[in-house]
């Protein structure tokens, strides 16, 4: 097998997933890898030519055997040095989309007037008009004249800063999509006369106006998506726009002449019938004279699916605002002209609104409201305010609302004096604070919300005041936070934390700490809850029979599920209050630790489905409370055992295993057959349950040992049983963990320790990318096995020594020592070429399935 | 449920739900256009497929088998490789053999699904290096006759990611 064998559509649909960079690093492998590379760089690459082009890359260009249909020309001021490339490009590709960039309109002319036999024919036109580094002028002509009678798209961007000066005329009457972004420079100046098919136009104007650019009425347009930052004087462009399913109109009106043009936009924008997405946004303040009729748009725009007003002030009747399709509304930053003005909607479908947080009581749903999203701005109000008077209020009218954002849409607050009190308890499974200067007691508040999974931190300023400890929210599944501030300008701990996740990392602008977590989504460990009855009953690591009969016996069926409400494990685990002491005396000991406990269900639910599991949170907490069993599934505890070579100093690699209380039982049931003398001070499990089995019990290697090995036993074909399903991922930890109890247990260079390290590095260096420990294991391996003479060993070490030479090889390391050892071991008349693998090696030493 | 039989190339039998193996658009094809009648008993061979890897591709099906249809993707928008589910994200964790096994029966088999999310695996694998790297990871020999590279580089110069 080998992955140049895959086939190309397979190949393909594998690079298709990789960066452009990758891509060309992918078609340098191999052939058949570069046949497949090939397919996609022509699709999604331009050819780009440019005017520093030298001899060798002239050649190379003439070498091209694919046909490029994209082109694009970079910085056409040095027409005698570019022309070379141009020529070769025209004698060998007929482009479809041609992109010019970096130049001035005299060059684009002159480029045009050249080549117009080869690019006139194009069905896509992209320009980028850039005076910032062109050195070279020309004067010539203030109008130029260009046809491109074939395109249908596009593309024209300014980047002038005075040096336009001249006027375009693009005859292109079969525009179907247009992009237009223009610059502050108004010298330049852009005609498409005739443009009458365009269905999509897109246009950013700074100083441009519609009426100068276009001389035809957009009958046929489908998407209108306007930024128009100079003052708009003349709406006549909207007139007729019948077929228009989308508009986004983010403009600003001359002064005088406010009223009467909202007026007539609002009129435009009403007969737009076929409307479905219509966001009307006026850029800058809001004033009384601009002015939209809501109660009018619901009339005339029945299709409506999503409605985003802006800076406007709403006018209102006093009828219900029928919109049968309606899932989003946003109304930020708007105002209404009558003060007691109720905006009543039958809105079945609607799900998400935003609105500033004192307009929240205007709302109303005429039958029962869905609604599932709320944005409130905050605008000026302090947060007790907005959450007391307006949101708690509002989601007790709108009881389905699972995600809550709290926002200063218009700034960024500084200020972390803020909160809101302890008393308010949402039933949200998602908030968001965005631009909140918070202080950190809330959180607490919000700890305590059963219902919480998400917290997003955007851009927030969170008071840590004299407050220390940090807030443990416990459960939130998952955090986000992004450039989140603290009152304590030094302190690189951020006091939110998830249980059993990593701390949210930070970063340093300027000697100012933000944190932010943008590339990972901090997700709280699974399982892991602190159980109060347990913590309270247990001293030390002392378990007594009836704190492991409540944790066994408390019948039910919790599901281990991301989704479910959290207050079912609320209970289960048991947490080791400190650590043990390390042995005083200089004297080395084999610790065993229980760090801590949990309750587990015996069959964990193998469901993944959200949404399923978290309708039946409720029900898997009645349960879960209830001490009865039901017969359908029994709770049991794990305990994680902690075993460590505890010595003045602590083990730098403890290992863990867990293990159920009825492999204790086992165990003492054991012992207690075996060595009843030794046994007799200890009870179970009202004593010591484990902690001090002392270093000569073990020694003396006791039925206990044995016993315990058998445990070990366990974990290793578990192990195996991973490798023979190829999971080798999973196997490796598994083995390092045995490898070190064993390696504890006996000396470094008995059989079965250096049976398991081999097997180990077996492990890790047949996954598809070598383990990252594969080294570390490999090196320890081979220095075990320096003087080893025992023979059944030594069958291990040339597959070891070979395996070790393919690693050092794959990570660019010094080979010469391994094959000076090969060599030698060579000259000692041993075979050292085409032997086993390390895997069949092992496995003909001790069979196991995995190397079959 | 009804059940039909699937034998290996190694000549293994598999009785699996109909509705399972019907995530095989190969098998969904010989069952509803061609008409192969699975009540007589008989076995559907599947001669390019070992009996390991079938296996493993059932239990991929079995977990599968309600998934909705997927989105159309539009074919110049950026793919993402992040979106591997945890499930699946253990499920591939194989060693490079069976991945590869794998990718070639989902592919004999015409399973969509199964291949997208190998390809996204074995695509995250390749990102970030380079040729040689790549050559490495896969034990892929370099088969260029000498020059070869230098042509493909020279020509792949000139190719710039097109923006859309």
């Amino acid at each position: 097998m080998s992955y140049e064998l895959l086939p190309l559509e397979v190949l393909e649909q594998i690079l298709d997933n990789v960066k452009f960079s990758d891509l060309q690093n992918a078609a340098l492998v191999c052939r058949q890898w570069c046949l497949a590379a090939e397919v996609l760089i022509l699709r999604k690459s331009c050819l780009t030519v440019h005017d520093s082009l030298g001899g060798s890359q002239l050649e190379g260009l003439r070498q091209i055997g694919r046909n490029h249909v994209t082109i694009c020309l970079r910085e056409l001021n040095m027409w005698e040095e570019i022309r070379p490339a141009l020529d070769v490009c025209r004698q060998k590709f007929r482009p479809r989309s041609i992109r010019i960039s970096g130049i001035l309109a005299d060059h684009l002319n002159r480029f045009y007037c050249e080549y117009r036999d080869w690019v006139q024919d194009v069905e896509q036109v992209r320009v980028s008009l850039d005076d910032r580094f062109v050195y070279y002028f020309e004067e010539l002509p203030a109008k130029y004249v260009l046809n491109f009678p074939k395109a249908k798209y596009l593309n024209w961007y300014e980047c002038l800063y005075g040096a336009g000066e001249k006027t375009v005329t693009l005859n292109a009457p079969n525009l179907q999509e247009v992009v237009i972004d223009d610059s502050l420079d108004d010298t330049s100046v852009l005609k498409l006369p005739g443009c009458t098919k365009i269905d999509k136009l897109n246009c950013t104007f700074y100083t441009k106006k519609m009426e100068d650019i276009f001389d035809s009425p957009f009958s046929n347009l489908v998407q209108l998506w306007l930024c128009i930052y100079n003052e708009l004087e003349s709406v006549a462009f909207l007139d007729n726009l019948y077929n228009l399913v989308k508009l986004n109109l983010s403009i600003t009106y001359s002064k005088n002449h406010m009223r009467e043009l909202s007026w007539k936009v609002s009129e435009s924008i009403c007969k737009c019938h076929q409307l479905k997405h219509l966001q009307y946004i006026i850029i800058y303040d809001i004033s009384p004279n601009c002015t939209v009729n809501l109660s009018k748009i619901a009339q005339n725009l029945v299709n409506l699916q999503s409605l985003d007003l802006g800076n406007l002030f709403i006018e209102l009747t006093d009828q219900v605002l029928r919109f049968p399709s309606l899932k989003t509304m946003k109304l930020d930053g708007v105002d209404f002209a009558n003060q007691s003005a109720s905006i009543r909607l039958d809105a079945p479908a609607l799900r998400s609104l935003s609105i500033s947080a004192r307009h929240l009581r205007r709302i109303h749903c005429i039958n029962e409201s869905l609604l599932r999203q709320l944005d409130a701005d905050l605008e000026t109000l302090k947060l007790e305010e907005a959450f007391l008077a307006h949101v708690v209020p509002f989601l007790q009218r709108f009881s389905n609302v699972r995600e809550l954002t709290v926002a200063n849409h218009n700034h960024h607050e500084k200020n972390a004096d803020d909160s809101f009190p302890p008393t308010v308890h949402l039933t949200v499974d998602k908030l968001c604070f965005c631009n909140v200067g918070i202080r950190l007691e809330c959180f607490r508040t919000v700890a305590a919300w059963s219902g919480l999974k998400e917290l997003h931190l955007d851009n927030c300023f969170i008071g840590t005041g004299e407050e220390e400890e940090s807030v443990v929210l416990t459960n939130v599944r998952q955090m986000r936070v992004s450039r989140v501030q603290l009152s304590d300008p030094v302190s690189k701990e951020f006091p939110i934390v998830l249980r059993g996740s990593e701390p949210v990392p930070f970063d340093d602008y300027d000697s100012e700490i933000y944190f932010s977590n943008f590339e990972r989504i901090l997700r709280a460990a699974k399982k892991v809850i602190v159980n109060s009855k347990m913590r309270s009953a247990i001293v030390g690591h002392r378990v007594s029979v009836e704190t492991l009969n409540v944790a066994t016996s408390g019948g039910g069926s919790v599901e281990d599920d991301p989704d479910s409400t959290v207050e079912a494990f609320e209970q289960s685990i048991w947490q080791r209050p400190s650590r043990r002491p390390l042995p005083t005396g200089g004297h080395v000991e084999l610790c065993f630790e229980i760090p801590f406990a949990r309750v587990l269900p015996s069959d964990p639910a193998p469901s993944s489905d959200g949404d399923a599991a978290g309708s039946s949170g409720t029900a898997v907490s009645a349960a879960a409370v209830t001490t009865s069993s039901t017969p359908s599934g029994k709770k049991y505890v794990i305990y994680d055992v902690n075993v460590r070579l505890d010595g003045p100093e602590p083990d730098p690699h403890p290992t863990s295993i867990e293990r159920r209380y009825t492999h204790f039982l086992r165990l003492y049931d054991g012992l207690r057959k075996q060595c009843p003398q030794l046994l007799q001070g200890v009870a179970f499990p009202k004593k010591v349950l484990m902690g001090n089995f002392s270093a000569e019990l073990i020694g003396e290697r006791s039925a206990a040992f044995e016993s315990f090995l058998d445990y070990i036993g366990d974990e290793l074909r578990r192990a195996c049983q991973l490798l023979d399903e190829r999971r080798n991922e999973f196997a490796v930890p598994l083995l390092e963990s045995t490898f070190r109890i064993l390696n504890k247990i006996f000396l470094d260079k008995s059989k079965c320790v250096l049976l398991l390290l081999c097997r180990l590095v077996a492990a890790c260096t047949t996954s598809p990318i070598p383990h990252p420990e594969s080294e570390k294991w490999a090196e320890l391996a081979l220095r075990r096995y320096e003087h080893v003479c025992d023979t059944d060993l030594l069958v291990l070490y040339i597959p070891l020594l070979q395996t070790c030479l393919h690693l050092w090889w794959q990570r660019g390391r010094d080979r010469s020592l391994l094959e000076e050892r090969l060599d030698e071991m060579g000259k000692k008349g041993i075979k050292v070429k085409g032997g086993p693998t390390l895997a069949q090696a092992i496995h003909a030493l001790e069979p196991r399935a995995e190397t079959t | 449920m009804s059940t039909i039989k699937l034998e290996t190339s190694d000549g293994v039998k598999f009785t699996v739900k109909t509705q399972v193996a019907k995530c095989s658009g190969t098998i969904r094809t010989m069952l509803e256009d061609i008409g192969i009648n699975p009540q007589d008993g008989e076995a559907i061979p599947l001669s390019n497929v070992h009996s390991t890897i079938l296996q493993k591709i059932l239990v991929w099906a079995e977990h599968h088998v309600d998934d909705p249809e997927p989105p159309r993707e539009d074919a110049d928008a950026a793919k993402r490789t992040d979106d591997i589910c945890s499930w699946d994200e253990d499920f591939l964790k194989v060693d490079q053999r069976t991945l590869f096994d794998v990718m070639l029966a989902a592919n004999y088999l015409d399973m969509k699904q199964l291949i997208a999310v190998c390809c996204k695996t074995v695509a995250n694998m390749i990102k970030g290096k380079t040729a040689d790297q790549i050559r490495r990871t896969f034990n892929i020999e370099n088969d260029f006759p000498p020059g070869e590279e230098d042509k493909i580089r020279l020509r792949n110069q000139f190719c710039e990611e097109r923006s859309r």
